[in-house]
């Protein structure tokens, strides 16, 4: 029959090539779950390959999940006082929030030339009783009310629409700077090195969205968004 | 007392002693002591640790580490994920993240120790020569980002702890050159 010195090779093959193969074969299943196992712990670790700094990482967790702010004693530079987040949800408006500390002369005054055109934007718009500004400082020991009354004036603050204000107790300051994820470094020049970024917080009083530094216009976009959906 | 068991000995020392509060506090407050200094040193550790039992290990996971390559492949997946600056940011505000640091890094030089041995040369110099260009590649690229990377370290420290890392790989690579060489 023809069928069987065939079948008969194949066997002999066969076998041939498990005797190969067997020996490696353990470490073939080892070697695949290593790969496999690496995949998925570096997937995880950078959010689905998306991200590699902390700084994305919290601008995406914060896109997926929105969260809650923690209580913050405050006073503005007319050194009226407030308690967030309760301030905020009773004010109704969508706030866009930055951190600062008055001295810097690098990334803090770029913030402060954003908000300044911000501000003029929604006050052109009429769109101030719908989004406001907040600045907040992190260096409260040497950013008093004195100082921020004088900063609000240089920088020509509308009352309207911006705020900068002064956290009133160190211990209620670190938790929300945790809970935001700023992290502030003291530099050999006694000047801080902080990261920085458009947080959007919505009328609920919940941080519903973090913007690079480089997409103001997004941060407002998503403002103006979220506002929209108010009640006038 | 044998070499190979002191090796072990002093090996679980350093590991006490890099997990002491004032030594870690102080190797995580600069980008670069903790890059370039505490990550190699507990893979050192590791490797140390498992030393006297090397020949014991190897034989024993033979079949499932032929060639030592998937031990070696996952010794440097596990040291890979240390070198991503929201890792070690991370590892820096949160304790358990710490914790699992120590864990995956010591792990991983237990495994490369093991993996090592039974490594055929061709092996060992593929690695090697991996872990040498990607540590330059690495490095260079923390000098020249002009953003920072970590939010817990200054900038400066960012280029200095790219630097250290071009030379700890580079370092490295002349160590196992040299071994080469003198057998």
């Amino acid at each position: 029959m023809p069928v069987e010195p065939s079948s008969k090779r194949l066997n002999k093959f066969s076998s041939q090539l498990s005797l190969i193969l067997r020996p490696a074969f353990k470490s073939v299943v080892s070697f695949a779950l290593v790969l496999c196992a690496g995949c998925v712990a570096l997937a995880w670790v950078t959010d689905g390959f998306t991200v590699l700094t902390a700084e994305s990482a919290r601008q995406n967790a914060v896109a997926k999940q929105p969260m809650d702010l923690s209580v913050l004693n405050v006073r503005d530079q007319a050194g009226q006082p407030s308690v967030w987040p309760q301030a905020l949800v009773e004010d109704g408006r969508i706030s866009i929030v930055t951190f600062i500390y008055t001295r810097c002369k690098s990334i803090c005054s770029v913030l402060n030339a954003q908000y300044r055109q911000m501000q003029e934007e929604l006050k052109r718009s009429g769109l101030q009783n719908r989004v406001r500004l907040l600045t907040v400082t992190f260096d409260p020991a040497r950013d008093t009310l004195t100082v921020l009354a004088e900063h609000a004036r240089a920088l020509n603050i509308d009352e309207q629409v911006w705020h900068i204000v002064r956290p009133e107790l160190d211990g209620e300051l670190a938790v929300t700077l945790k809970r935001f994820g700023i992290v502030t470094v003291l530099d050999e020049n006694g000047e801080y090195q902080h990261n920085a970024a458009w947080h959007v917080v919505d009328q609920r009083g919940k941080l519903v969205g973090i913007f690079p530094v480089d997409q103001p216009e997004r941060a407002l976009q998503h403002a103006l968004v979220l506002s929209s959906s108010l009640t006038p | 007392m044998t070499r190979s068991l002191r090796c072990a000995f002093v090996g679980v020392g350093l590991l006490a002693f890099l997990a002491s509060p004032p030594v870690r506090h102080l190797l995580e407050t600069s980008m670069t002591l903790h890059m370039g200094v505490q990550l190699p040193l507990l893979f050192l550790c590791g490797c140390m640790c498992v030393w006297p039992s090397r020949s014991a290990c190897a034989k024993r996971f033979q079949d499932w580490n032929v060639a030592g390559l998937p031990g070696l492949a996952l010794a440097m997946a596990l040291a890979m994920v240390w070198m991503i600056p929201l890792a070690l940011d991370a590892a820096v505000a949160n304790h358990l993240v710490e914790v699992a640091k120590f864990a995956c890094l010591v792990f991983a030089g237990m495994v490369a120790c093991l993996s090592w041995c039974g490594a055929p040369i061709v092996a060992q110099g593929f690695v090697v020569g991996n872990v040498v260009w990607m540590g330059c590649v690495i490095g260079m690229l923390y000098q020249d980002t002009p953003q920072r990377l970590c939010n817990s370290y200054l900038e400066g420290d960012q280029q200095r702890a790219g630097q250290l890392v071009v030379i700890n790989a580079l370092i490295l690579g002349c160590i196992w050159f040299y071994c080469r060489l003198r057998r």
